[in-house]
């Protein structure tokens, strides 16, 4: 295996899921399960990219996706009024500068490889509905850089990436209601990794430094939840067949929050509205890589405690492990179908955390370099622990995600298709003090989008 | 019989030099590998052409006196041991040294389905930024 050619492809990988990330709503380790963003380039294309100076390629794109939103402000059908639908149209722009060569494959490659990427999505609402109007535009910026080279038995990796959300608020909070004000997070991810294989690399180790700064703007309606992450991993593997590895992981977390105290006004309603501080830890070992030639699998198996420092925690035995399992079934180069499942401790904006218990599926298929057609859903069980607002109280969600994409590049620079989203929940809980059922307070909610798509990239 | 004996013996006596000419070139590349075996082949050889001249010799012999089935049983000696030697010269032709032995430094060609993921499918997952809504909890603004 050639080290520097998987250095290339992980940061590539990095940067285009970070572009993807903008609509992607769950990701499954390297597969992005729901509604996929417009195509980075054309399926297993690489003659792409201006040459702007002696190695280093620029890459441009812009597309618009012009469709439908069945429920802009997710709005529960039970919720008289609660469902308010408008066309949309999201316009994206994004640039690429980076080292990577035109030919992945080849032998010539730079020491370093770095890549520097910009993006803007501006999303506008059509609907001249009265509450819709309010949040008719949004601009969201993404930025990324990725930086890694190799030595010897060594392999460094430096990456960072920020994005900025912004989305309508919930049904019960438009309207008249004053100050109601969209949903915007911004979020930055940044993440030095080191990683030693020895020998032939068999045993290779790797530790990695993640910092996450989430911050949901003031008057987003979670701006109590704004955090900051840091999160230590190490990652000790040994490949007991060329493309398989059997491996351990402890992986600690330091989740604490920027907004501990809340404001004057808030503190009134929230006697209990401050986040806990949590420190999660997850143990456990797997094996990752190639069960067969066509056959993939990422398995693991361990435990987890998100030592939260004030409230509900996670406990017992179900409570307290952690399991995954994910197999791909790749037939070809031009296909691949994921299933999978998911058990995990999730941190919360709304609560302590919730059990998720979660189950999915991916296919993608490529027809001649031409045409991409990918196909995901999920499903995941939460049960919520300590909520904030209502802490007495239980809630039990299953939110359903799904997203279709079909795309025919016309050229290796240009692509038409068309695309499906679907986001739902299914909830037991009611808003407190707020109506009750069939008369508003529902938090259960149906989305469907649908998109055609066009674009450039080159 | 004398003639084809003399024959014989020529083709013993050449194939014993050329063995001998094996053994000086071993000795000069210092491979002593190569040197131990063909100087095993020239002293067997060297001992059946001993035989063998003992053989001729009688077989002259044997011919004075008119001695059929003495001559004969030397004709078949000499015969014999002519086999054994052109069997000790290609056997010295075949005497490997560390010239072939050794084969230079360890080169490992991997052949690498190209069917197979080129990425490195045993690395941990790439962190992932969390961009999902949260669901609604309250109808407070904070």
């Amino acid at each position: 295996m050639n080290r520097r050619l998987a250095l290339i492809a992980a940061l590539m990988a990095l940067m285009s899921a970070r572009r993807a990330a903008a609509q992607v709503i769950a990701s499954q380790g390297e597969v992005q399960i729901g509604y996929q963003g417009l195509p980075y380039k054309s399926t297993g294309e690489r003659s792409t990219g201006i040459n702007v100076a002696e190695g280093m390629l620029l890459h441009v794109g812009a597309g618009v996706e012009a469709g439908y939103d069945s429920n802009v402000f997710y709005g529960s059908s039970s919720d008289p009024g609660g469902v308010i639908s408008s066309g949309i149209i999201r316009v994206t722009t994004f640039g690429e500068l980076t080292n990577a060569t035109r030919d992945v494959v080849g032998e010539a490659r730079p020491s370093v490889v770095y890549s520097l990427r910009a993006g803007l999505v501006y999303r506008l609402y059509t609907s001249d509905n009265v509450d819709v109007e309010k949040y008719r535009s949004a601009f969201m910026p993404s930025a990324g850089l990725g930086l890694g080279t190799t030595s010897g038995h060594w392999a460094f990796q430096l990456t960072d990436s920020f994005i900025r959300m912004e989305d309508p608020p919930y049904a019960g909070i438009t309207g008249s209601s004053a100050g109601a004000t969209p949903i915007t997070r911004d979020s930055n991810l940044a993440s030095v990794q080191a990683q030693w294989s020895p020998g032939g690399g068999r045993i290779s180790g790797t530790l990695r430094y993640n910092n996450t700064i989430d911050v949901f703007e003031q008057d987003s309606g979670f701006s109590y939840a704004s955090s900051l992450t840091n999160q230590l991993v190490l990652d000790v593997s040994w490949k007991w067949l060329p493309k398989t590895a059997l491996f351990f992981q402890a992986n600690q977390s330091w989740i604490t929050y920027l907004n501990d105290t809340p404001s004057a006004d808030m503190a009134a309603d929230l006697s209990d509205g401050k986040k806990s501080s949590s420190y999660p830890l997850r143990l456990f070992i797997g094996l990752r890589g190639l069960i067969t030639q066509k056959i993939s699998a990422a398995i693991s198996l361990g435990y987890i405690n998100g030592f939260y420092s004030a409230g509900s925690t996670n406990t017992g035995i179900w409570g307290s492990t952690y399991a995954d399992a994910q197999v791909s079934y790749s037939p070809s180069l031009l296909n691949r179908f994921t299933v999978g499942y998911h058990q995990d401790i999730v941190n919360s904006v709304i609560s302590n955390f919730y059990y998720e218990s979660a189950g999915y599926a991916s296919y993608v298929q490529q027809l001649a370099g031409r045409v991409a057609l990918d196909l995901s859903a999920r499903l995941s069980h939460r049960i919520y622990e300590g909520l904030i607002f209502d802490p007495t109280q239980s809630r039990t969600d299953n939110t359903i995600t799904a997203g279709a994409t079909l795309d025919y590049f016309i050229r290796n620079w240009a692509y038409a298709g068309v695309g499906y989203s679907l986001l739902a929940n299914l909830s037991d809980y009611h808003l407190p003090g707020v109506g009750g059922e069939g008369t508003g307070g529902a938090v259960d909610y149906t989305k469907n989008q649908v998109f055609l798509r066009l674009g450039i990239t080159y | 019989m004398v003639q084809q004996g003399n024959e014989y013996f020529r083709g013993m006596n050449e194939t014993v030099k050329r063995i001998a000419t094996l053994q000086d070139q071993s000795k000069r590349q210092k491979d002593i590998i190569r040197l131990n075996c063909v100087t095993d082949k020239l002293v067997q050889s060297k001992v059946n052409m001993t035989i063998a001249e003992q053989a001729m010799a009688a077989l002259q012999e044997n011919i004075a006196r008119a001695d059929e089935g003495g001559r004969t049983h030397e004709f078949t000696r000499l015969t014999i041991v002519n086999q054994k030697v052109t069997v000790l010269g290609a056997e010295a032709e075949n005497c490997i040294g560390e010239d072939l032995s050794f084969v230079g430094a360890t080169r490992i060609d991997v052949e690498v389905d190209p069917n197979l993921p080129q990425i490195d499918v045993t690395s941990p997952p790439l962190p992932v930024l969390p961009v999902e809504r949260p669901q609604d909890a309250s109808l407070f603004k904070g």
